[in-house]
């Protein structure tokens, strides 16, 4: 499965979980909220499956040497780029699918990547409120 | 005299064209400016490989945390790319300018602008890719101090993104609030 399938499968989790109150909040606040849900259970899905092909495709990139890996994660990224414009293209052209959904499902890996990371950390934040006299 | 003027005899041939023909040909090519940000991303993750490729063959016991962080890093880098996509595939297959009421050289141009605008995806793709390659580099060298590599690279790379996001607005805006039809 490959090195970074630990931290793949906590991404995979929680994005999931956020896709799922993404859904629930729009069934509770949209009018028509079955398009909204099916797009972004497809943008998720898709988002998920491009975060594992980035995974591969750097796993493979790192035992190469560096020129070889920028044009082979180069390359590797512009299939990705095709098969993302594929779903938007889906979601815009289909009536039973909500583009915005399906944007929202793509970039839901992202924020997770970054809040997962970046917030993960609670004593970093409780020493900004800190004042340094207190110290 | 007028006749003479080359961009004045331009603009009045472009007004012979029917009128949802102008803006879609201006929509054509509004799409095809956007999709230029595509590059960004593209050489920022090229970057951050070939950082992790290095930071590998530098010290290959923390090859799993070097592949770990660039993995997130560039995850990250991919957002302008797709934001970018999104505007080329609305005014392709979304346009809302065609329906829309004003002057129809101002609506055109605002079809090119929205491309236009997207070009400034190019910056935070490459930038974040720079930062996701350097925080590799960096989890390579010193792997200990992983977590804190981590955390400064994704607060550079959310700094990052801010003008991506700039772009995106100005580029919605020209397409859903045109603020320029209401000043004729």
């Amino acid at each position: 499965m490959g090195y970074t399938w630990d931290i793949q499968v906590k991404i995979f989790k929680y994005t999931l979980i956020a896709a799922a109150v993404f859904a629930g909040c729009s069934a509770l606040f949209l009018e028509k909220p079955l398009p909204f849900i099916y797009a972004l259970i497809f943008g998720t899905l898709i988002g998920i499956l491009n975060f594992r092909n980035l995974a591969l495709t750097l796993e493979k990139a790192v035992k190469m040497t560096p020129g070889q890996a920028q044009v082979y994660a180069g390359s590797r990224y512009f299939i990705r780029y095709m098969i993302n414009g594929i779903v938007i293209f889906v979601s815009i052209k289909a009536d039973y699918l909500n583009v915005l959904g399906a944007v929202l499902g793509l970039f839901l890996i992202k924020f997770v990547v970054v809040v997962t990371n970046l917030f993960n950390d609670i004593n970093f934040f409780k020493r900004i409120f800190i004042r340094k006299e207190e110290e | 005299m007028d006749n003479a003027n080359f961009i004045v005899r331009f603009l009045t041939w472009l007004m012979t064209f029917d009128r949802k023909a102008l803006i879609l040909a201006a929509s054509a090519i509004g799409a095809g400016f956007a999709m230029i940000a595509g590059i960004g991303p593209g050489v920022g993750q090229g970057y951050a490989a070939g950082k992790g490729a290095e930071a590998v063959s530098i010290n290959p016991k923390a090859s799993k945390q070097a592949t770990m962080v660039m993995l997130l890093g560039a995850a990250v880098a991919e957002t302008s790319g797709i934001l970018a996509l999104v505007v080329a595939l609305i005014l392709l297959f979304g346009n809302p300018l065609v329906t829309q009421q004003g002057a129809v050289l101002i609506l055109a141009a605002s079809a090119i602008g929205a491309g236009l605008s997207m070009i400034a995806g190019i910056g935070p793709g490459i930038g974040q890719g720079y930062a996701a390659g350097k925080g590799t580099e960096a989890t390579g060298r010193r792997p200990q101090y992983q977590s804190n590599v981590v955390r400064a690279m994704f607060l550079g790379q959310a700094v990052a993104q801010t003008t991506g996001i700039y772009a995106l607005i100005i580029s919605l805006v020209l397409m859903f609030a045109n603020p320029l039809v209401r000043l004729l």
